[in-house]
């Protein structure tokens, strides 16, 4: 189940691509969230077996997160935190990437670090996808 | 050409994706003796003119980059340089004393570090503070020492004369200059430290 809002949608199409290449009989659910314009929702196309959009609304009230599946998450810090409550309540298994200001890129300089359960992390390297149990405090 | 202080953690990342033996010289992360976490929030922020950042000097501390790092720094190749910071005269004197007992080429002192039994002053900023901690330095350190001067200073000529008569071995210029963004928008400052 992948959730994409916004620019966060871009990560998505690659991650959709690779599960569907790992194993061709997988159910790929995606679901778009967007303020005002959708994108990418052709492409997805490829690789999903269903692409929902929300243009307006919140994104993340359309995914059932009660369902025998991994949820994958990428988008602004209130759609993560949305995500992780409903994961919280459906005990579901969810994965976010994050987003943060970066200066190497490739972790030298630990300009990029987020609050984890297991102390500092470097979104670039470390990161940017970890589990949302870790990063509760970073979202 | 030396990979300067903070922008190239101990060498780690860097040698995973080019060939680090080319570099003169490596100056690792800033230490300082218990090592910091660093600032919380925002470290980077992009301005039109160019990019602040605000660190806060995380690093894992004089000890375990005396037991741990040193020596993969070494077996890199370039020169092993060894920034150290302080926030009292004591952290900086104990710094260089365990430093002793590290394979390094040079000791990279940073004045830049306020010091917190002069109202949070940097050491950097006059030439008699300046020359004061250089020369103490010195006088507990085996290595050379560079010091590393702050462009912050009124007087940085003066502070970098003063050094040298004190003794260091070398001057590295500079230090970061200071600045401040505006987030209009939330109306406070980019950083969480101001």
């Amino acid at each position: 189940m992948l959730i994409g809002g916004g620019i966060g949608t871009a990560p998505m199409l690659q991650l959709a691509n690779e599960l569907r290449k790992s194993d061709p009989a997988r159910k790929i659910d995606v679901y778009l969230g967007f303020r005002e314009e959708a994108y990418l929702e052709n492409e997805f196309m490829q690789y999903a077996d269903s692409v929902t959009r929300n243009i307006g609304g919140y994104v993340v009230n359309d995914v059932d997160f009660a369902l025998d599946a991994t949820y994958y998450a990428c988008g602004p810090a209130p759609m993560l935190r949305a995500a992780a409550k409903a994961a919280d309540e459906a005990n579901a298994s969810l994965f976010v990437s994050l987003e943060k200001h970066m200066a190497c890129g490739v972790g030298a300089c630990l300009g990029c670090t987020c609050q984890t359960e297991h102390g500092r992390k470097r979104v670039c390297k470390d990161g940017p996808v970890f589990d949302y149990r870790e990063v509760r405090d970073a979202i | 050409m030396i990979a300067a202080s903070g922008t190239f953690g101990f060498g780690h990342e860097y040698a995973e994706i080019m060939d680090v033996s080319r570099l003169g010289g490596i100056s690792g992360k800033g230490l300082t003796l218990s090592g910091s976490a660093g600032n919380k929030g925002m470290r980077v922020y992009e301005t039109p003119s160019g990019m602040l950042n605000s660190i806060g000097l995380e690093n894992p501390g004089v000890r375990h980059f005396v037991e741990s790092e040193a020596a993969y720094m070494r077996n890199l190749g370039p020169a092993v340089i060894a920034n150290l910071g302080g926030h009292c005269e004591e952290d900086y004197l104990e710094g260089a004393r365990l430093l002793n007992g590290a394979d390094i080429d040079i000791l990279e002192l940073n004045i830049s570090c306020p010091n917190v039994k002069a109202g949070g002053m940097a050491f950097g900023m006059l030439p008699q503070t300046a020359a004061d901690i250089t020369g103490k330095v010195k006088a507990v350190s085996k290595h050379p020492v560079m010091v590393k001067l702050s462009p912050n200073a009124p007087d940085l000529v003066a502070v970098a004369r003063a050094c040298e008569s004190a003794g260091a071995d070398a001057l590295s210029l500079v230090n970061t200059f200071l600045g401040m963004a505006i987030d209009v928008k939330r109306k406070r400052a980019g950083f969480a430290t101001v």
